[in-house]
């Protein structure tokens, strides 16, 4: 079995033998049993969270459905889209005209702010294509309706500028912030454009009105 | 037959008291550390969450004024004390409305009267006002709207709002010399839109969430 000191004696050597060192140990089987069941936890806990979408379904918003003309209760605020519109020209009431190869559409949306004051601050159109066209401040595509007072209903025109294949089945989300929308509430409104539609706005230059917000209802025409 | 050259090693500890006392310092450091990523985990929740609303009020003492004492962010990595007395006189239907605001149909204007008190090197600019009612709906002061153009600084003097948060290079260039200094006890009067059948139940005061000044108002 084992000796102690295993450096041949027969020799003369004045030098002191080399000693062994101590730490030196060869791994046993059971570390390497140990090393073998963590990399296994890894790769088990990898194919875990790769195979099953934890962090999607974790952070996805709250869609909350509703069709035109239907409110639809978030946690935020009570939202009603009114009929859309649609034309290759928008007047955006300060002047201008703005014309599109594609389409305008506009979507009047009121707002009742619950709790406190709100501003909503995100909107997309999730287009029948299959694209999704951001509609934010600063663009031609705009929503800003500014900050709602609870119980006072706020009237805001959002439009967007998409090509007519995006109308047919498309889909407007609207939700409170900008940038972040997890966890939280978003309206998803099925806007119920046909084919139709898309064929008719596509080929009309009178001008689609999308005025300013406000606090009190637009004028019906 | 090789020579194994290793130490020989005392017998494999066989009793199960041997593990925890070979792994004791391990086991006291685990809570520690399971603490530890918790507060690292943790971190956003006051930025995110505390911080974002109206958490934590100071209420009015005797004779109905209410002293808020706190550190606000000065917008360039520093803080400003805000040390600021706030008494609240009434709270009352608007009789006259701010120019040019006309009121949205089913509101009506309530005008708060607000009594402050601060040393004149106190920044107390970016200040928000609001009223709630019975439930807790926040009906919130809004300098521009309604066609009307109130003070953006609600709870200091138009003429004479003390002090600015500090301006870095510009503030040289932006400093009035001529400004007026603000007194040490001034009264407000915001005006503040609310629906029609919201009863008042109080008026909070804020310069920066999540303390506030929480003042009740007469029933």
């Amino acid at each position: 079995m084992s000796t102690p000191d295993a450096t041949p004696a027969a020799t003369p050597d004045t030098t002191p033998p080399v000693p062994v060192a101590p730490r030196v140990r060869r791994p046993t089987a059971q570390t390497l049993g140990a090393g073998a069941a963590v990399l296994a936890a890894l790769a088990v806990g990898h194919v875990v969270v790769t195979a099953f979408p934890v962090d999607e379904r974790v952070q996805a918003s709250f869609l909350r459905p509703a069709v035109v003309g239907e409110p639809v209760e978030l946690r935020y605020a009570r939202l009603t889209a009114g009929e859309p519109a649609g034309s290759t020209v928008l007047d955006p009431d300060d002047g201008s005209l703005l014309a599109t190869p594609g389409v305008w559409l506009t979507v009047p949306l009121t707002i009742e702010a619950t709790g406190q004051p709100r501003a909503l601050g995100f909107a997309e159109l999730l287009g029948g294509d299959g694209r999704t066209y951001v509609v934010f401040t600063g663009g031609r595509s705009w929503f800003l309706p500014g900050t709602a007072q609870p119980g006072i209903a706020r009237y805001a025109t959002l439009r967007v500028e998409v090509p007519p294949e995006a109308l047919p089945g498309a889909h407007l989300r609207i939700g409170l912030e900008q940038k972040d929308q997890r966890r939280e509430d978003v309206a998803d409104i099925d806007l119920g454009l046909t084919q139709a539609d898309a064929d008719a706005w596509a080929a009309d230059d009178t001008p689609v009105l999308a005025g300013p917000q406000s606090d009190e209802p637009p004028e019906q025409p | 037959m090789s020579t194994q050259t290793v130490d020989p090693t005392p017998a494999a500890p066989t009793t199960s008291g041997t593990w925890w006392r070979r792994n004791r310092w391990a086991l006291v450091a685990l809570p520690v550390a399971l603490a530890l990523a918790l507060v690292a985990a943790g971190d956003r929740v006051r930025t995110l969450w505390w911080e974002q609303d109206l958490r934590q009020p100071v209420t009015a003492g005797e004779g109905g004024t209410a002293e808020l004492h706190q550190r606000v962010y000065d917008g360039s990595g520093g803080t400003l004390p805000v040390d600021v007395q706030v008494r609240l006189d009434g709270v009352a239907d608007a009789t006259v409305l701010p120019e040019d605001m006309e009121l949205p149909t089913g509101t009506r204007a309530v005008r708060v009267d607000l009594t402050l008190s601060a040393d004149p090197d106190v920044v107390l600019t970016g200040c928000s006002v609001a009223v709630r009612d019975a439930s807790g709906t926040r009906y919130e002061y809004v300098a521009s709207g309604w066609g009307a153009l109130q003070s953006p600084m609600p709870c200091v003097p138009e003429d004479a709002p003390g002090p600015w948060p500090p301006l870095g290079d510009l503030e040289d260039a932006l400093t009035d010399p001529d400004a007026l200094p603000r007194p040490a006890t001034w009264s407000v009067s915001p005006v503040v839109v609310v629906p029609d059948g919201v009863e008042i139940a109080d008026v909070v005061v804020w310069w920066q969430k999540p303390r506030y000044v929480l003042l009740e108002a007469a029933r």
